[in-house]
């Protein structure tokens, strides 16, 4: 019985068993699905030829032992087998490849294999999803048959894509725009399509990139101020009653008008690095508590949070998952032969950070893949809701890389190929991510210049913008923050020459050229401001 | 008179009767949108039933208002029935929907204001001289469009259907009753067309049939919840309902065939009569029914318990698994009349559930149960069934592998039920369902599973005994067949060998006491267990398996010949070469093994005779160089025994005095080591055969020495580091000389020892300690002992004294200190006389020696 009967014949509690009852489980209930479905992974893996490759021909006979034998992995370990497409070396046989932008690396492309069994749990975690931002109590939740769904999110080959072909068959939604129309259409255009039908229809539920929302929502708000185009045919009677009665509140209360004035939404699924810092924008807007999800390419979606909206709770069949603590990380960072130690779900501590580390279940292709992405453990659990899992807040990528709002990805490799490009001629140079008072994030860059630098080049904007052009050449989706998101994402300051440097001398430990720790950018500046009698920068 | 009163009030009763039961059990069932719609279709039939039964009574307001609630009524049937189907095969159109519902609200509005029935009215006629009534009504032209718009509407259903089956959405079992149900109804109707036969109630008649044919029709979708509602109450309400029309009709008929006595009584009279006879007829039917009822359920209930009852009798003096099992399967046969069950019971070595009967012989399932799977888990936890919805829905089964639920997809899974007792659960029955519609009902499972109690009970009993008696002709180490078992066996099969050949394979490891010494014990052991393993690898179902030695194994191959027996050994001795003994993978240690085959009838005469030869071969493959399979020879084998011992100490003398030969210096030194060292194991207190062999291990620890160029051998200055290590390879080249003296493969652990030093600084393996071979630590001291007092290239002899004051300083550095003290005693006491020749004066101005034998 698929999720649209279930929903017709209201069998609301086997619903939420079936998609949210791991909710209840006890952390060893957890470990228990973590680790039966590890075997299994390593049953299928050791029999493929890249599992073989991965785990250097030996098979774990259990978790501990598949911790100890196999070396934590990153893509690079991966690319040679798996750009190629080559179904045969899997442990199981993919029906779709998904791909995503691989920043730095040796290609352009990341791809990762999804087999059957990984499509119906990603189909299940979807659900799950829609249950849940549907929810604000245990059990009870607002879902039905045939909603209006409007999804902000790119289509295939990326992850998001997949989303409207799992749930064929399961749970019938109207997609705006649909999803054919969507696929013939660009990013921008999907949004705008979708929010344009969403207006006509009304939208029930709402997945979209939380930096986009904040940015729709803006413009929604900013748009209504100004009055546009009011095409009164278009408007189903409902939405148009709803548009009318807002419009005389806000002309009313001279205020703008709110996107929940207008929509009553019953749930909402946002994404994306920087989430933490758009959810209450987003619930301004809208009227409802987001639900944040977190995902990625080789992982799948992984983790969403609970009714209460409070915290990320990792999904237990979609992945085998490890942490790296901080420590270790930068231990491994400042020494790449060293092996960071890493714990289990059931041994983290309440409020440190820690890298996330994952083993592809289901026949997936990732074995201890360290997906690049740092979480807060909030808690271990969370009793006043009887949810007895760690809740962890998504902190943002590892130190090295810095992602903006979701869209894209900037690391060491960028930034010198960029510098590289541009031909100014920078001595050092080191970058922050940071965020600006709408809480915006962008990207601080501290440079030297060389003494034989041209005429101007020590003026910081002709410096930026000369970086910018070069960003904007190698980087496609950095053009798009501006144009989307109305982000100005770099700021460059000049400093003097040689203050990295000395800095440098002083220190035992490696300087970070991308977000080097807070001392050591507290400590440089200091330097520089010494250097040129000024004012200290930061 | 009588049947057209039994048509006229019968049918219309028996109608009402029947839907009514109907109705009830779907308001009892759990409802979902088939049920709920069905139950619309069946609230129209009784609604029309009721009206037409109300109109005949002519009860007030009157025969017309019936008459139109009843015409309502009828154009309401075939409406839920379009409703019913649009659901039940998903063919939902709104505006079909949406049209359909406008048409029959026309047709109902205009039935109301009294456009489609003009007139209707209870006409009394006479048949047989008795008064009757017969309905008799005008229609107004709208009516004929109403009528057509049902047969339209009936049709329309009945394409509906015929598309369902031809694209077969649903399986056609289950739509071809409703599409021959709406086609009853359809000629129901039909028929009420022609005047002839549309006075009689034929529609009721053909729509109580297709009542019957949807109820099947969803009852075999929703069987399960159906077959729960089906309760005793159910039931008795059911049959209640029909002995009230029956009884009311039978006092009507009586009451009207007695009319005109009747007509002179006053009302009350007649009430009382009337009263009076429907408690005369009702009573005794009443108990019957209840009665027949109670019987019924009664009955199955009990058989049920009888069944368990008497499995318990039948099972519970045997201890025999296979029988219980069985016996377990025939009454859950019997219970569920499913003959798709299986038994898995525990494998006490693996701890996973292993397939072990199913009630069909050949229904076999090939996989088993993991101790990790989550059913286990489940019945570790809980005594609960597992019902196959609480695969997809609970979260306990998220666990499941994917190979796991594509196993349970397959043999159409529908419950498991725990074998459990004392906690322990012993076996898991898993029960399939009969095909994709079929379900078993709770009642049912309920009894099964406290059938499974009770035969959890003797299982456990039954594999405990199995177990014991398994235990008793085991070998506890190698998992195979003992000794006692062999003899057994081997008698068994050469009992009748004129029929039968029996080949025998005595297969021994080479040189296992050395590896025993060089490994100890536990890897000896688990060596022992590879290699039984090994040799089950290869022979698979073949043959019996046992552990006739302690290092020596025996196959028994039934109706196998010299070839097939000599190819089955060689296979064996090539899995084990390759294969390392070691329990860990980090270092490698192999073995080899010798066997010996021999044929009865062919080459012996009764077990004894098997056996002996197949020993004999044995020995002459050891002597042959080891590592080999031989078939018995009776030419070859019987000379070459005798006389291999004396053969090999021959050779031994043989080979001292090659090396004293090649360093006089040296010469007579193996022989007097063997007299120390066996006087040092004498006195602390070694047994015969231990003396016997550190006598031989001690003339045969130089013997390495041959190998060793003579320049270093005959070296008069202190040897170089280089020269001293090509000295110490003598050692190494003991060894392999020693290995092509069969018989004396057993001093190989004391002469690989002779140098090592109790403090782990010695060579060849450093090892320290009590872990160097006893042997080899009585030759130590004995060896040193006579390097320090004899002449050597290098140095002149040192004094007894001396030498003695040197063993007791190194004793604990270098020697064992209690075989030093005792070795010291011994020479001070005067019991071990040394060699006068070599106990003159010894110049003192000798440098003490670097103890270098």
């Amino acid at each position: 019985m698929n999720m649209d009967q279930m929903l017709r014949e209201k069998r609301y509690d086997e619903i939420w068993q079936k998609y949210c009852g791991f909710l209840d489980s006890s952390i060893s209930d957890f470990m228990e699905i973590q680790n039966r479905l590890l075997m299994e992974q390593i049953d299928l893996y050791s029999k493929c030829e890249l599992g073989k490759k991965i785990m250097g021909g030996k098979i774990p006979r259990s978790a501990d032992e598949f911790r100890r034998l196999v070396p934590l992995t990153t893509y690079e370990d991966y690319a040679d087998m798996l750009l190629p497409k080559n179904k045969d070396i899997l442990p199981s046989e993919p029906l779709v490849w998904i791909q995503t932008t691989w920043e730095g690396g040796k290609s352009p492309l990341k791809v990762a294999p999804y087999t059957k069994t990984m499509i119906n749990h990603h189909r299940d975690v979807a659900l799950t999803c829609f249950i849940l931002a549907t929810s604000t109590e245990k059990g009870k939740f607002n879902l039905k048959p045939k909603m209006n769904f409007l999804n902000g999110m790119a289509p295939l080959p990326y992850l998001t894509g997949l989303l409207p072909y799992t749930i064929q068959g399961e749970y019938t939604v109207n997609f705006m725009p649909s999803i054919e129309e969507g696929n013939k259409m660009s990013f921008g255009e999907r949004n705008k399509a979708g929010f344009k039908q969403g207006m006509q229809r009304g939208i029930d539920l709402f997945y979209g990139l939380s930096s986009v929302i904040v940015r729709m929502s803006e413009s929604f708000s900013d748009g209504s101020k100004s009055g546009g185009k009011f095409d009164i045919l278009s408007y189903r009677l409902p939405m148009l009653r709803k548009l009318i009665r807002a419009k005389i509140r806000s002309k009313l209360s001279k205020q703008p008008m709110l996107p929940k004035d207008v929509f009553d939404l019953k749930g909402f699924i946002c994404a994306g690095t920087d989430s933490t810092h758009f959810k209450k924008k987003i619930e301004y807007y809208w009227g409802v508590k987001p639900l944040e999800i977190f995902g990625g390419t080789e992982a799948t979606c992984i983790a969403a949070e609970s009714w209460t909206k409070k915290g990320l709770i990792l999904f237990p069949t979609v992945c085998f998952y490890e942490f790296i603590p901080m420590s270790e990380f930068y231990k491994n960072l400042e020494n790449p032969k060293y092996k960071p130690k890493t714990y289990l779900l059931n041994e983290l501590k309440a409020d440190e950070y820690y890298e996330i580390v994952i083993t592809s279940l289901k026949g997936g292709a990732f074995a201890r893949y360290r997906i690049g992405d740092v979480f807060k453990c909030e808690s271990m659990s969370r009793e006043e809701d009887g949810i007895m899992l760690p809740h962890f807040k998504y902190v943002d990528r590892i130190a090295p890389v810095i992602d903006l709002a979701g869209f894209t990805r900037i690391t060491e490799a960028t930034i010198s190929e960029v510098i590289k490009l541009s031909k100014l001629d920078i001595q050092d140079w080191f970058a922050v991510k940071r965020y600006d008072s709408l809480e915006r994030p962008y990207v601080d860059m501290y440079i030297e210049l060389n003494h034989k630098s041209g005429f101007g080049m020590d003026n910081a904007d002709l410096v930026r913008d000369q970086l910018e052009i070069y960003f904007k050449y190698i980087d496609d989706d950095y053009k798009n923050l501006k144009k989307m998101l109305g982000i100005d994402p770099l700021q460059v300051h000049v400093i003097p020459l040689g203050s990295i440097e000395r800095y440098r001398r002083s220190i035992n430990h490696t300087l970070f050229k991308v977000n080097p720790n807070f001392f050591d950018v507290t400590e440089i500046l200091k330097i520089a401001a010494t250097n040129k009698g000024g004012e200290p920068y930061c | 008179m009588l049947i057209r009163n039994i048509i006229y009030w019968g049918i219309p009763s028996l109608a009402l009767a029947i839907n009514l039961v109907l109705f009830l059990i779907l308001v009892l069932s759990k409802k979902d949108s088939h049920i709920r719609s069905f139950m619309m279709f069946v609230l129209s039939m009784i609604a029309w039933a009721s009206t037409s039964l109300l109109m005949k009574a002519q009860i007030q307001p009157g025969v017309l208002f019936w008459n139109r609630m009843m015409v309502s009524s009828i154009t309401l049937v075939p409406y839920f029935a379009f409703i019913f189907i649009s659901i039940f095969t998903g063919q939902i159109k709104k505006s079909a929907i949406a049209f359909w519902s406008f048409v029959i609200l026309t047709m109902n509005i205009l039935n109301a204001m009294g456009y489609l029935i003009t007139e209707a009215a209870m006409v009394p006629i006479i048949i047989d001289g008795a008064t009757t009534y017969e309905l008799q009504y005008s229609l107004a032209i709208p009516a004929y469009f109403a009528f057509g718009s049902i047969f339209i509407l009936l049709s329309v259903c009945m394409l509906m259907m015929r598309k369902a089956i031809r694209y077969g959405n649903k399986s056609s079992n289950r739509l071809k009753p409703i599409l021959t149900g709406l086609f009853i109804l359809y000629v129901g109707f039909a028929v009420n067309l022609l005047p002839a036969i549309g006075k009689y109630p034929f529609d009721f008649a053909f729509g109580i049939i297709t009542s019957f044919y949807m109820m099947y029709a969803v009852y075999k979708t929703r069987v399960i919840e159906l077959k729960f509602v089906i309760t005793r109450a159910v039931v008795f309400t059911g049959l209640l309902t029909l002995l009230v029309t029956v009884t009311v009709f039978i006092v009507n008929q009586i009451m009207s065939t007695f009319g005109a006595f009747m007509s002179e009584m006053s009302r009350q009279s007649q009430i009382l009569i009337s009263t009076l006879i429907s408690i005369l007829m009702f009573l005794p039917l009443f108990n019957i029914v209840q009665r027949l009822v109670e019987n019924y359920f009664y009955k199955v209930e009990n058989q049920h318990n009888n069944l368990i009852k008497l499995f318990t009798m039948t099972v519970s003096n045997n201890l025999n698994l296979e029988n219980i099992t069985d016996e377990l399967l025939k009454v859950v046969h019997e219970i569920t009349n499913n003959d798709r069950a299986f038994v898995f019971l525990k494998n006490d070595e693996t701890d996973d559930y292993e397939y072990y009967a199913s009630i069909k012989k050949l229904d076999k399932l090939s996989f088993n149960i993991q101790k990790t799977h989550p059913f286990v888990r489940w019945f570790k936890q809980f005594d609960d069934i597992i019902y196959e919805q609480y695969i997809d829905v609970h979260p306990f089964f998220k666990t499941m592998w994917d190979n796991e639920r594509q196993e349970l997809i397959l043999m159409r899974f529908e419950a498991a039920i725990p074998l459990k007792y004392n906690g322990s659960l012993t076996g898991i029955l898993l029960i399939s369902s009969k095909d994709s519609t079929t379900r078993l009902a709770e009642s049912e499972l309920n009894h099964v599973a406290t059938l499974c109690a009770t035969a959890a009970i003797t299982i456990s009993n039954a594999s405990m005994y199995e177990k014991t008696k398994r235990e008793a002709v085991m070998d506890g180490l190698t998992n195979v067949y003992n000794r006692r078992y062999f003899m057994e066996q081997i008698a068994k099969y050469t009992s009748n060998l004129r029929n039968q050949t029996v080949s025998l394979i005595v297969l021994n490891i080479d040189m296992f006491s050395v590896f025993n010494d060089l490994y100890g014990h536990y890897a000896g052991d688990h060596a022992l267990i590879k290699i039984a393993e090994a040799i089950k690898f290869v022979c698979g179902s073949q043959g019996v398996i046992c552990r006739f030695g302690e290092d020596t194994f025996a196959i028994i191959l039934p109706f196998v010949d010299s070839k097939g027996a000599y190819e089955l050994s060689e296979k064996i001795r090539l899995r084990i070469i390759n294969q390392s003994m070691s329990e860990k993978e980090e270092v490698n240690r192999f073995v080899t093994i010798s066997a010996g085959i021999c044929v009865a009838p062919t080459l012996a005469n009764d077990e004894k005779d098997i056996v002996a030869k197949a020993n004999l071969a044995l020995h002459a493959a050891k002597a042959n160089g080891k590592n080999q399979s031989l078939i018995y020879n009776p030419e070859q084998h019987d000379a070459r025994h005798n006389g291999d011992e004396e053969m090999n100490m021959a050779t031994i003398y043989a080979l001292t005095a090659a090396i004293d030969a090649k360093d006089h210096y040296t010469f007579g030194h193996s022989q007097r080591v063997a007299r120390y060292a066996v006087a040092i194991a004498e006195e602390a207190g070694a047994s015969k055969d231990e003396l016997e062999l550190i006598r031989q291990a001690s003339l045969l620890h130089d013997i390495g020495k041959i190998g060793i160029p003579e320049n270093i051998l005959t070296k008069y200055t202190k040897l170089t580091d280089e020269e001293y290590d090509t000295m110490k390879k003598h050692v190494d080249m003991s060894i392999t000389i020693i290995k092509y003296l069969p018989s004396f493969s057993h001093v190989i652990p004391a002469v690989i020892g002779h140098h090592e030093r109790w403090d782990g600084t010695g060579y060849p393996r450093k090892i320290s300690g009590e872990n160097i071979p006893f042997a080899a630590r009585c030759i130590a001291i004995a060896d040193a002992f006579d390097a320090i007092t004899s002449d050597r290239h290098y140095k002149s002899y040192l004094s007894v004294d001396y030498a003695v004051d040197e063993i007791e300083r190194y004793a604990g550095k270098q020697f064992d200190p209690k075989l030093a003290s005792i070795f010291v005693k011994l020479v001070r006491s005067g019991k071990l006389i040394i060699e006068p020749s070599r106990a003159s004066n010894y110049p003192t101005q000798v440098q003490p020696p670097n103890i270098k034998a």
